[in-house]
């Protein structure tokens, strides 16, 4: 009921980015997550996240939804940013003790990690959130399908990762329930130390865990009976149909690479 | 007059307020639970009954408005602490319940929450054991895996796992989905037998054939709103509330209508009483 | 000749020394609507999956109509038996109503150009038309059993099985189903074939096979079964509302029809003695 969106599921709406195909998300997910890399001073950073903002806006899901997408990565961001400016040197050093060390470099590092974790994530928030997972699978199915050639088993492994992804939102509501039903029964998960708490989620991972193999073991039930089978060729309803907007998104993704190069030179 | 147990007065609820997502799913509610009640509480999905049973055992806070049980107070500035305090006489019965056992045996099941209160373990021997006798299960099985018993007898252990708190107050989320007839006669001597020791039963379902003579009170939700507060008898007279809560009549009061009857009995036997009794008058009236 | 047919199968798990289905003979019609009931553990599922080949027997070999299942013919089998089970949450493999219903076409090759009438005509039978964009997750628990029935149609077979289908959905989903049976049946000409314990829904079909512990204790037109209600007792199985009432008569000594009335009749039966 509650409508909090989570990172990996789809929204669906009508928006430009909507209706860009698939494979074009999934290339300029890609594209973009490759450029984030070499906009690494103030500028050109700007710029990305600039671009990014602008995607999100376009794309009609609300920016509540993403945040409430990124906020579960908030944890590894910031401890990775506090290991980046306690154990990193260079530039002006501000305080030190023992190996410990707070720097300029280290404070500069510590922004940039923060700044492309953040992007990175969101972005990939874009690309599920606006695809329906399924176009997802297909779209990577056909960016590996050369890979074909070297006999791995393309179809499987798209397919495998489709029900992946349709398995996540599942088990974050299976999660909440858990979690509220034991809390329910007294139990307090903000109580203890590090190891308490990690003790406290004992309870939640095995019910889960359990659940989700029940899961799987039914679906495999009723994918066989339905005819799927590991040695036969499959034929796909949802066509990838590539249009207009496709080839002017990739053209904008280009506009965005030669602003963070002439951003760069500044 | 029976003593008010929950009273809930001007409760609003609503999801990520201030956001494009702003949902409210409860409406300005006021409701009152006598204590001992039966309460049914019915209502499409997304009516905000669970909002409201959630409310209850204090797992979200009221947007505004206070909830009142026990002379404990619940709102939107309680904090966490009270709020355990809150929940303490209260137990909650999740949608398959079955589906949230963890541990190695029944019997650690089974003292989880004890456990959480800190009671002593004689304290928790006793109510483990009265527990288990409530739900009708052998305590041979508190030494057996959860995992290993079958499904009725897994949703009766999750129920023993609630009641082993003794609470006041028991909340069931759609107890009888998934469980046979005979799992769910079960299940209603288990109510039954609870409610006339003194516990206060707020049951959430669409399954109205679990409503029995027991049941003293009907509480429709429709977007949010209390849209029926009332008998059992009262609710089964209005067809109207029952296309509005997307319910169907229990199979009794569905025949007992179609055959030209004007009670509403409750159950096939109540059902069948009646019918006897209109064919000797008939018979009677003809001779 | 047009049936069903279990010669001498036996099933049991390779790993397991349970014999979950012990030597059973028997033959259902074809083109009728089918109960098979039991306990949790009686071999209903088993036997089902035995039909679609999803389980090969250890003994024994069963037909449907001249083709015998086996794992040659897996392909053909298992388009041929279509499969509805019990949790609504655990069958679904696409996100959207259309591409779920797609997934079975996918799996037998049919071209992506004859898809969507396939599956529009699919939905238009189960009443879901409206939905073919819609999330399955948005649904409720009746309405992913119509798409699981639609799922199921769309490879066009001649035997649906319902897997206890109906046993986590609400007075209102299964009565949706059961009207939805009802045409499928009336209609469509399938052979239905309805696992369940509850026998208000059992009744409804034409034929009732009893099973418990791995044996077949029952096999006819359903008011003969049903009628056993000695059997019924012992397998703790509560009678329909109509016999429940039936039954009640009969003990305060009032004379009714000497014979098992659905519910519908008995309703019906009522009605005219009352007025």
């Amino acid at each position: 009921m509650s409508n909090m969106v989570i990172f990996g599921s789809y929204v669906p709406l009508s928006s430009p980015i909507h209706r860009l195909d698939a494979r074009t998300k999934l290339i300029l997910c890609i594209w973009y997550v490759i450029s984030v890399f070499f906009a690494n001073h103030l500028w050109p950073a700007l710029w990305v996240s600039l671009v990014l903002l602008a995607v999100l806006i376009m794309s009609r899901v609300p920016l509540k939804m993403y945040w409430a997408g990124l906020k579960p990565f908030l944890i590894v961001i910031l401890i990775t940013v506090c290991l980046q400016v306690l154990f990193s040197s260079g530039g002006q050093m501000y305080w030190h003790f023992g190996w410990i060390s707070v720097t300029s470099d280290g404070i500069k590092n510590a922004f940039l990690i923060f700044y492309r974790f953040t992007v990175i994530i969101t972005a990939s928030t874009v690309l599920t959130a606006t695809t329906p997972t399924l176009q997802l699978a297909s779209a990577f199915s056909w960016l590996i399908y050369p890979l074909k050639w070297l006999k791995v088993p393309v179809d499987k492994i798209s397919l495998m990762l489709s029900i992946a992804l349709r398995f996540v939102p599942m088990i974050m509501a299976d999660i909440k329930v858990i979690m509220d039903a034991q809390r329910s029964r007294g139990m307090d998960f903000h109580q203890g130390n590090l190891i308490t708490r990690l003790k406290h989620l004992l309870p939640v991972v095995i019910p889960l865990f359990v659940n989700s193999l029940q899961h799987s073991e039914d679906l495999a039930i009723a994918m066989e009976a339905r005819g799927y089978s590991l040695d036969r060729q499959r034929t796909q309803y949802r066509q990838l149909r590539w249009r207009k907007g496709d080839n002017i998104a990739l053209l904008l993704m280009l506009v965005v690479d030669v602003g963070i190069c002439i951003l760069n030179l500044i | 007059m029976a003593k008010t147990k929950i009273e809930l007065k001007n409760v609003s609820f609503t999801y990520q307020p201030g956001t494009p997502m702003e949902y409210q799913a409860l409406d300005n509610i006021n409701l009152k639970i006598d204590d001992g009640a039966f309460t049914v509480l019915v209502g499409q999905t997304g009516s905000g009954k669970s909002t409201l049973v959630n409310l209850i055992d204090a797992l979200t806070q009221p947007t505004s408005g206070q909830i009142i049980v026990n002379n404990h107070l619940l709102n939107s500035q309680t904090s966490k602490k009270e709020q355990e305090i809150f929940r303490r006489n209260i137990g909650y019965v999740f949608q398959f319940p079955e589906r949230q056992l963890f541990a190695q045996t029944v019997r650690e099941d089974l003292e989880f929450g004890p456990r959480n209160l800190r009671w002593s373990q004689s304290k928790i021997d006793d109510a483990v054991m009265k527990a288990l006798e409530t739900v009708q299960l052998d305590s041979k099985i508190l030494n057996s895996s959860p995992f290993s018993l079958s499904g009725g007898q897994k949703r009766r252990v999750a129920i023993a796992g609630v009641l082993a708190m003794n609470p006041e107050v028991l909340v069931l989320d759609e107890p009888a989905v998934g469980l046979d007839s005979l799992s769910i006669k079960q299940l209603l001597n288990i109510l039954t037998d609870l409610n006339q020791r003194g516990v206060t039963i707020i049951m959430i379902t669409h399954y109205l054939e679990m409503i029995t003579s027991l049941v003293t009170q009907i509480v429709a939700l429709h977007n949010g709103k209390i849209t029926f507060d009332g008998s059992p008898q009262e609710f089964f007279k209005s067809q109207t509330m029952l296309k509005k809560s997307k319910l169907l009549a229990p199979k009794s009061v569905q025949i007992s209508r179609e055959i030209g009857l004007s009670s509403l009995p409750l159950s096939i036997d109540d059902l069948s009483m009646e019918i006897i009794k209109q064919l000797k008058n008939g018979g009677r009236a003809n001779e | 000749m047009r049936e069903i047919k279990f010669n001498h199968v036996t099933f049991k798990y390779p790993n397991s020394q349970k014999i979950l289905i012990d030597d059973q003979s028997f033959t259902l019609p074809t083109n009728k609507w089918i109960s098979i009931v039991g306990h949790n553990g009686s071999g209903k599922s088993t036997i089902m999956r035995l039909l679609n080949g999803l389980l090969q027997p250890n003994k024994g070999q069963i037909t449907i109509d001249n083709l015998v299942v086996n794992e040659q013919n897996l392909e053909e089998v298992h388009k041929l038996v279509g499969m509805v089970f019990q949790n609504p949450e655990n069958q679904f493999v696409g996100s959207t109503v259309a591409e779920d219903v797609a997934f079975g076409l996918e799996n037998y090759n049919v071209a992506p150009e004859e898809m969507p009438m396939i599956i529009k005509q699919a939905l238009a039978t189960v009443g879901m038309t409206k939905y073919e964009n819609s999330l399955i997750s948005d649904l409720s628990g009746g309405q992913k059993q119509r798409i699981a029935i639609a799922g199921v149609l769309a490879v066009r077979p001649q035997i649906i099985v319902l897997d206890e289908a109906t046993s986590m959905l609400d007075p209102m989903g299964r009565e949706s189903i059961m009207k939805l049976l009802r045409k499928l049946h009336d209609d469509g000409h399938y052979t239905i074939i309805m696992i369940t314990h509850d026998l208000n829904e059992a009744e409804l079909a034409d034929h009732v096979l009893v099973l418990e512990q791995g044996k077949v204790l029952a096999n006819g037109i359903t008011e003969e079964v049903l009628s056993n209600s000695k059997l019924l007792k012992e397998l703790q199985l509560a009678p329909a509302t109509g016999e429940q009432i039936r039954e009640k008569l009969i003990s305060v000594g009032i004379s009714v029809p000497d014979k098992y009335l659905k519910t519908e009749e008995m309703v019906r039966w009522l009605k005219q003695k009352l007025n």
